[in-house]
């Protein structure tokens, strides 16, 4: 999520706090149950690609970046209006805005944009309601799948050609919340590099300081650190890696459970600030969150379900609506749940969701952000292509460690 | 500005399509005249959640049994990478492993069981048999046993089970290259529905073979076959493969008529009152014949549709008439309701996407003794939907995905 912060809000809440309301885990937590009736089916023959970033704006809409490349749907069924062959469908272009009925409001952006990322990656909204979209890495063309050209015989006499490189988005566009492209932060087409001060490595994630001025920039799915940039101006301020410690681009290698904590990044894929001025930097290949003051003082670390291997678990981070923000939200798009975490203690107290195609099964969870009501809603990345709604229950005992699919007590649920 | 920009694009793309879609384009415009057909709404919350941190993999078969239980198989064996992490004897991560193929829910959505086995021999007690290499289409027959066919290389046979997933017995031997006159084997069967009177199992032969295939039930013998119009099949392999996107003629004049099943012939369903109708499915038709071959008539449903084709499946209304059928159509992401006397599309339910009552590739379809009906999805849609029937009443022309009202 990415909330504004206001310090006004922040005093109301420490007022709040001597008030009697102290911040001390009484064993309760949210509970959810899925709205599988939301959002509003979109107008044949438009669908959603891969959701790859979720924010809930000031006014309660529901914005979220999808990736509406191709390449990404399959040609032989789902793209019949653009390839000819049949009657659905069509991918939406790239950002779609959803009031908080579920119904359409505008949808912008896509390959036709210039500067428009090859794997365009989350979305937020700054201090002047402008929206925020980073960016990815794309495999090579025709990698990861073989067989091109695989019976040419190779000629002895042509060096071999040099193998193909993933792009990388290395910049940051700004739209008007109507979508008209204002500014392009970072220069594109370039390559990660964590010590550069204008071009990024797959920025994957936003949220901003509203007194400061300053954006927070989780920097990224190729680089290793944070960025913070001057709000208005996308002027480079500062950065860290892991711990604080200044990034190394080194390649992480495979995700060893057993050995030491790794001191640098891999893959980061938030940095939130919360009310009372904390950074929580999701290091999903290291399975942990990370927390920062904002000036890049290290403070605190967790790991959650550490022994998970493939993608890491720590996807996205949303605080909870109440003021003092006691819970965070974090998605697992590997083991496929959202945790719920107590967040003085950074103590996981549940988690909900199954992997699946249903209503709060997830498929690539990634993306997560919850409204003033509390409402969670939460984005699917690769073939899940979803944003669901989770209604907000109030405040009740946590009801199993492992809630498991969250359907309706009306319809017999789990 | 870009937004108009893009507006612009889509534009030119839509009137580009409007060539070959003309009257998809004039069905979207008379999308909102009412007209009397079944009604459907999804059920967003059935079947129950699976246990265990299964998935399932692509759905590519469903039947409903005399009692209304839901059986569906999946491929289990093409659950992989991160949907599979939990599986095995050395897991990644804690989600998921592939639930059994078979898989049995009853009307309420809870599962009743799931069993089956991997690809290749298996060896249970005394029973041998060899499980298909990619699972394929399921039939119930009238005591309760469950049927399954395969289309991968070499499946050129039919397995068939009690509920529980007892082996009982094999139809047609394995292992054999595609003939579509063939008497002792299959090619690649895609359905299996049953001719109960006559002690009869009818296969959809298939992916590989070109023609309808009906067998003793108890002798296991292959008592007659058919191809397109009730000809003599014929394997040329011009009737193979897939029409090129965008292809000109002489692919138009070539798509009506076509003497031959274009491959897969997808399902072979038999009527209340004797007749049997065939998915041919690249062929966009749907071809209806007598119980002994007799070809009847024919109708092309979005005859246009190139590749993956139109006519996947076939099911009926619950009506003692049957005055209605539906068609599976996972290349344009709908099920088709038709008159079955007219054999005119009168309403569609379903559209493309990832939520309830929206497709990614549907693929088979079935109906309980309440009308309701089931579909389930191939490629990345991977689900069981059940619609829940409404009756025959007003219906737009296109009911979309038929969300209950909130």
């Amino acid at each position: 999520m990415k909330r504004l912060i206001v310090r006004g809000a922040a005093v109301a809440v420490m007022a709040g706090s001597l008030a009697g309301c102290p911040a001390t885990d009484d064993g309760t937590v949210p509970l959810f149950e899925v709205d599988a009736l939301w959002p509003q089916p979109l107008e044949y023959p438009n669908i959603l690609g891969p959701v790859s970033g979720i924010t809930v704006a000031p006014d309660g809409n529901i914005l979220v970046v999808t990736i509406s490349d191709r390449a990404m749907f399959s040609a032989a069924n789902e793209i019949n209006t653009l390839t000819g062959t049949g009657e659905c469908c069509t991918p939406v272009p790239g950002v779609v805005e959803f009031a908080a009925d579920g119904s359409l409001v505008r949808q912008y952006g896509g390959p036709e944009v210039q500067g428009w990322p090859v794997r365009p990656h989350g979305i937020a909204i700054d201090p002047e309601g402008n929206v925020w979209i980073g960016g990815g890495v794309a495999p090579p063309a025709g990698g990861g799948r073989g067989g091109r050209g695989r019976g040419a015989a190779a000629d002895p006499n042509t060096p071999p050609p040099p193998p193909p490189q993933p792009t990388y988005d290395t910049h940051i566009l700004k739209f008007s919340r109507t979508g008209e492209l204002l500014a392009t932060i970072g220069t594109p087409g370039g390559q990660p590099n964590s010590a550069s001060t204008n071009s990024f490595g797959g920025a994957a994630d936003f949220s901003f300081d509203a007194d400061a001025n300053e954006v927070f920039v989780a920097d990224g799915f190729a680089n290793k650190r944070v960025v913070v940039l001057d709000a208005t101006t996308g002027e480079f301020k500062r950065s860290w890696g892991a711990y604080g410690n200044t990034p190394d681009d080194a390649p992480a290698g495979p995700f060893d459970p057993a050995a030491p904590p790794s001191q640098q990044f891999n893959r980061v894929t938030c940095a939130e600030l919360s009310n009372d001025g904390l950074v929580y930097v999701c290091d999903q290949g290291n399975n942990r969150i990370q927390v920062f003051e904002t000036d890049g003082t290290f403070v605190e670390e967790v790991i959650i379900a550490g022994n998970t291997r493939l993608n890491g678990t720590v996807r996205d981070i949303a605080f909870s609506n109440d003021d003092d923000q006691r819970w965070l939200f974090v998605t697992d798009g590997t083991n496929e749940r959202v945790y719920i975490l107590f967040r003085n203690t950074l103590e996981v107290k549940t988690h909900f969701g199954i992997g699946g195609r249903y209503p709060s099964n997830f498929r690539e969870l990634g993306g997560i952000a919850v409204d003033a009501a509390g409402n969670i809603f939460t984005a699917e990345d690769g073939q899940g292509r979803r944003v669901q709604r989770f209604v907000n229950l109030g405040i009740g005992a946590v009801p199993a460690m492992d809630q498991g699919a969250l359907y309706p007590q009306a319809t017999g649920g789990m | 500005m870009n937004r108009r920009n893009i507006l612009l694009s889509s534009g030119l793309i839509a009137s580009i399509v409007a060539v070959g879609f003309a009257q998809t384009k004039l069905e979207a415009v008379a999308s909102t005249q009412m007209v009397q057909a079944p009604k459907f709404e999804v059920d967003p919350y059935w079947p129950k959640p699976l246990p265990n941190q299964w998935v399932y993999g692509t759905v590519i078969g469903v039947a409903v049994d005399a009692n209304d239980n839901v059986f569906i198989v999946h491929r289990a064996d093409g659950v992989a990478g991160g949907e599979a992490a939990a599986a095995g004897d050395t897991p990644t991560a804690e989600c998921c492993r592939p639930a059994p193929p078979v898989v049995q829910f009853d009307p309420e959505g809870n599962l009743v069981r799931a069993w089956g086995h991997a690809p290749g021999p298996v060896t249970v007690g005394q029973a041998s048999f060899v499980w298909p290499g990619s699972n394929h289409g399921l039939g119930i027959d009238a005591e309760g046993n469950v049927w399954m066919g395969g289309n991968g290389g070499g499946d050129s046979h039919v397995l068939k089970f009690t509920v529980d997933g007892t082996y009982l017995g094999t139809y047609g031997e394995t292992g054999q290259a595609c003939n579509s006159r063939a008497r002792n084997h299959f090619c690649q069967v895609a359905d299996i529905s049953f001719n109960n009177a006559a002690n009869e199992a009818i296969f959809a032969d298939g992916y590989g073979n070109k023609r309808v295939a009906v067998v003793d039930i108890t002798s296991f013998q292959i008592k007659r076959f058919w191809g397109a119009y009730g000809n003599a099949p014929i394997d040329q392999p011009t009737y193979r493969g897939t029409r090129a996107a965008g292809q000109t003629p002489p692919w138009s004049a070539e798509r009506f008529n076509e003497q031959q099943y274009r491959n897969p012939v997808h399902c072979a369903d038999p009527s209340n009152d004797g007749l049997i109708y065939v998915c041919d499915r690249q062929n966009n038709r749907v071809q209806v014949f007598r119980l002994d071959g007799t070809y009847v008539r024919e109708a092309y449903f979005a005859p246009a549709t190139l590749g993956d084709g139109a006519v996947w499946d076939i099911a009926f209304s619950p009506d003692p008439e049957q005055a209605f059928f539906y068609i599976a159509d996972g290349k344009n992401a709908r099920i088709r309701i038709v008159d079955r006397q007219s054999m005119q599309e009168v309403s569609t339910v379903g559209t493309g996407g990832r939520y309830p009552g929206e497709f990614q590739a549907v693929h088979s379809i079935d109906t309980d003794s309440q009308g309701n009906l089931y579909a389930t999805e191939t490629y990345e849609g991977r689900r069981l939907h059940k619609f829940v029937y409404m009756g025959i009443t007003d219906v737009p022309r296109h009911q979309g995905a038929a969300w209950p009202a909130r």
